[in-house]
């Protein structure tokens, strides 16, 4: 099964997102672990590259692709903002103050965490491709 | 914006139900305001029902992070119950029983204030 959005804009489009990521998890009849992991991988990425990767100004294309096989759901999602690898983000210490952290550091790392596997790269034609695997146990 | 939350009182304590099912970047802000309401009146003593919490996001926990700290800052404290297994799951990720004390449920939270 397949489920595809193409959104371009800013934070606005975050709600219709969540809408998709919620149905799709419905459809596809994800586990709530998994549900939950794709959720919130799509809020977190998307809200990172919006706020951070485009910046304010000019198109803000960002393609999601998904697909559910057996004990397997990828996520792929595509962007042409200033490049960012997500798994270099660090992991947050909660200790610090949050006025002192790194904006987005959080969210990163709970995808990195919840995931499977997180692969990225930027081509050079502009666009970036972020590919994350979440597996399990089918039967 | 309808009320994320309802209150009542138990004792010293206040205790905020969760109504919504999530906590995230759509409805943040929203929960923000509506938690500061409840500081702005000085209730301090603060237990979080999050038993309805389906998905929270980085947004929602730092939400938490920040009313928990204001709740400290009035002399009381927010204290967490009733989380489902996959919400529990999220907050040992990013090492939210280090800040916050979580309860299996609201009466045990309410107990831990005494």
């Amino acid at each position: 099964m397949d489920a595809s959005i193409r959104i371009d804009g800013g934070m606005e489009t975050l709600p219709a997102l969540m809408q998709f990521a919620e149905q799709t998890a419905a459809t596809f009849r994800l586990p709530d672990d998994v549900a939950y992991a794709f959720q919130l991988s799509i809020e977190e990425i998307c809200t990172n590259l919006i706020k951070y990767g485009y910046g304010d100004t000019g198109h803000r294309p960002v393609s999601i692709h998904t697909n559910r096989a057996a004990g397997q759901l990828t996520i792929k999602i595509r962007d042409r903002s200033t490049p960012f690898d997500p798994r270099t983000a660090p992991a947050p210490d909660l200790s610090v103050p949050l006025s002192e952290r790194a904006p987005g550091g959080l969210g990163l790392y709970l995808v990195n965490s919840i995931m499977d596997s997180v692969d990225y790269h930027s081509d050079a034609t502009g666009w970036n491709t972020l590919v994350m695997v979440k597996r399990w146990d089918e039967r | 914006m309808t009320a994320l939350f309802s209150e009542h009182a138990e004792g010293q304590v206040t205790v905020l139900t969760l109504s919504s099912d999530n906590i995230d970047t759509t409805n943040v802000a929203e929960f923000e305001r509506q938690l500061e309401h409840v500081l702005a009146e000085e209730k301090y003593r603060l237990v979080l029902d999050l038993n309805q919490l389906g998905f929270i996001s980085s947004a929602g926990l730092r939400s938490l992070l920040l009313s928990a700290k204001a709740a400290r800052r009035g002399g009381g404290d927010l204290r967490l119950a009733g989380a489902t297994a996959t919400v529990r799951r999220v907050f040992l990720l990013v090492g939210m029983q280090d800040i916050f004390r979580i309860f299996d449920d609201v009466p045990a939270a309410i107990a831990s204030f005494d």
